[in-house]
């Protein structure tokens, strides 16, 4: 079965004015950055820093609900709340569900956007 | 009008990048950018930062703490400041309220709500530049205002003085150099360039209390007896009447200088015999200033004379009538004393002298 996209472009796009330049400015900006992300999550969670973790979720979802992705959000706000409660492990095994989903939004958003030179 | 600086300080490039699109959108304003806190603060407490718009989840310095930080500036005491939040606390956004906040954006950044708040702010920061403006342009008024009541109350003193002038044998280049050396004496002691300059309009009124001297007395070419000299002396009582209780601190300046000229250290001056330091600085300052020009001046009853002469008799009397500190400042500014002396020499008593 086809999976609901992440990407909620009609949305996105009114809130940007319609400006696809923007829009491929801020998916391209997103995709370069989300390696970042995600590693900053990974980290904490490894190192056992339960304020560090929530925080890099926080940041995460932030970014993500630029281009709506409304279901990531709100699993990105449910590991905030398991970092933040230092139940680590848990959060680990959320993290990968998160990984492919914010994998499947790059993907959605490269489709969108040309990848950045260089 | 110059373009107004919208700082935007988040950690995240996605925000960072969305927000600078929408800030350009609009008129009249330029975005700042920073993705970290540290460098947005450098530059915030440096320049001239117009609206700042600061993500409160950031590593190092959160946006409640940057905001604290700012406001330490007296300079960003009014500066309009918004925090981005998503969801988080109730009790952070209190945290921002108090310590300056003035608003907060959502996060994510709805361009409608966003452009209508910055806008907004930034309106109110024109309101308060303009206020600046025109508070700093009234302020420029007043000084020059008040410059003006200054030259005139310095006119009305020099005019005094001239009055005094027309009532006394001495010449007004005498006055002229004995408040030079006044000035001198002061600056030497380290006493403030307000005062110095105070000294120095003031000076010239010293002997204003001689328009109530008679004139038998006043123009006698020879020396005064007993009786007469009595007389003479009530001319320091009569500057202080003329003078005392003025709204202007120099004329109050010169009303002591007028009582108090004629005093000694050592209590064997007039009008009240004081001693020391119970003589004010001033009355000290003038009395080295006064004498010293006296003896190196021609007088009806007397011949200029030398400035050996005359440096002596400074230094043996310092201790006895003059003030010790007084002395060896108008000696420590001997250079000067000849180039005032020089500056503003007596044509009559060169002619005389040749």
């Amino acid at each position: 079965m086809e999976k609901t996209p992440l990407f909620e472009r009609e949305e996105v796009l009114a809130n940007l004015d319609g400006d696809l330049e923007l829009l491929h400015l801020l998916a391209s900006t997103f995709v370069a950055d989300a390696p970042r992300l995600i590693g900053e999550m990974e980290r904490a969670i490894r190192t056992g820093d339960t304020e560090a973790a929530a925080r890099a979720c926080h940041n995460t979802k932030g970014s993500v609900a630029n281009f709506g992705a409304s279901t990531l959000v709100v699993e990105l706000k449910a590991m905030e709340g398991v970092c933040r409660a230092g139940a680590l492990d848990e959060a680990e095994a959320i993290l990968r569900q998160i990984d492919l989903a914010i994998q499947r939004l790059i993907a959605e958003l490269r489709e969108l956007a040309p990848p950045p030179p260089g | 009008m110059s373009l107004l600086n919208v700082v935007i300080i988040d950690d995240a490039p996605t925000n960072l990048q969305l927000m600078r699109a929408l800030v350009e959108r609009l008129s009249g304003c330029r975005p700042v950018l920073f993705d970290a806190p540290e460098a947005g603060l450098a530059w915030c407490l440096d320049n001239h930062p117009d609206l700042i718009i600061v993500d409160y989840m950031m590593p190092v310095i959160d946006g409640v703490e940057f905001i604290r930080q700012v406001r330490k500036e007296p300079r960003h005491g009014d500066l309009p400041i918004l925090m981005v939040t998503s969801d988080e606390h109730r009790s952070v956004r209190y945290a921002a309220l108090d310590v300056g906040a003035n608003d907060f954006l959502n996060k994510p950044v709805d361009r409608i709500e966003f452009q209508a708040r910055v806008r907004n702010m930034l309106s109110l920061r024109r309101g308060q530049l303009a206020l600046s403006d025109r508070a700093a342009t009234l302020a420029e008024a007043v000084r020059l205002a008040v410059a003006e009541v200054h030259e005139r109350e310095r006119e009305t003193i020099v005019r005094l003085a001239k009055a005094a002038e027309w009532r006394d044998p001495e010449t007004g280049a005498h006055i002229l150099r004995m408040a030079q050396y006044s000035r001198l004496i002061a600056a030497r002691l380290g006493l403030p360039a307000e005062f110095q300059e105070s000294l120095l309009q003031a000076a010239p009124m010293h002997d204003i209390g001689k328009l109530g001297t008679p004139d038998h007395i006043l123009l006698k070419p020879g020396r005064l007896d007993m009786g007469e000299f009595e007389i003479m002396k009530r001319h320091t009582l009569i500057g202080y009447e003329i003078l005392r209780e003025s709204g202007s601190a120099v004329v109050r300046l010169a009303a002591s200088i007028a009582l108090h000229h004629h005093e000694k250290v050592d209590g064997t001056g007039y009008p009240h015999a004081l001693r020391g330091e119970a003589i004010p600085i001033e009355g000290r300052i003038i009395a080295v200033a006064d004498v010293f020009d006296a003896l190196t001046s021609v007088r009806p009853y007397k011949r200029a004379w030398g400035l050996d002469e005359a440096s002596a008799f400074l230094r043996e009397h310092a201790g006895s009538h003059f003030d010790r500190a007084c002395i060896d400042a108008f000696f420590a500014e001997w250079d000067a004393v000849l180039a005032i002396r020089h500056m503003y020499g007596d044509p009559e008593e060169e002619l005389l002298q040749a």
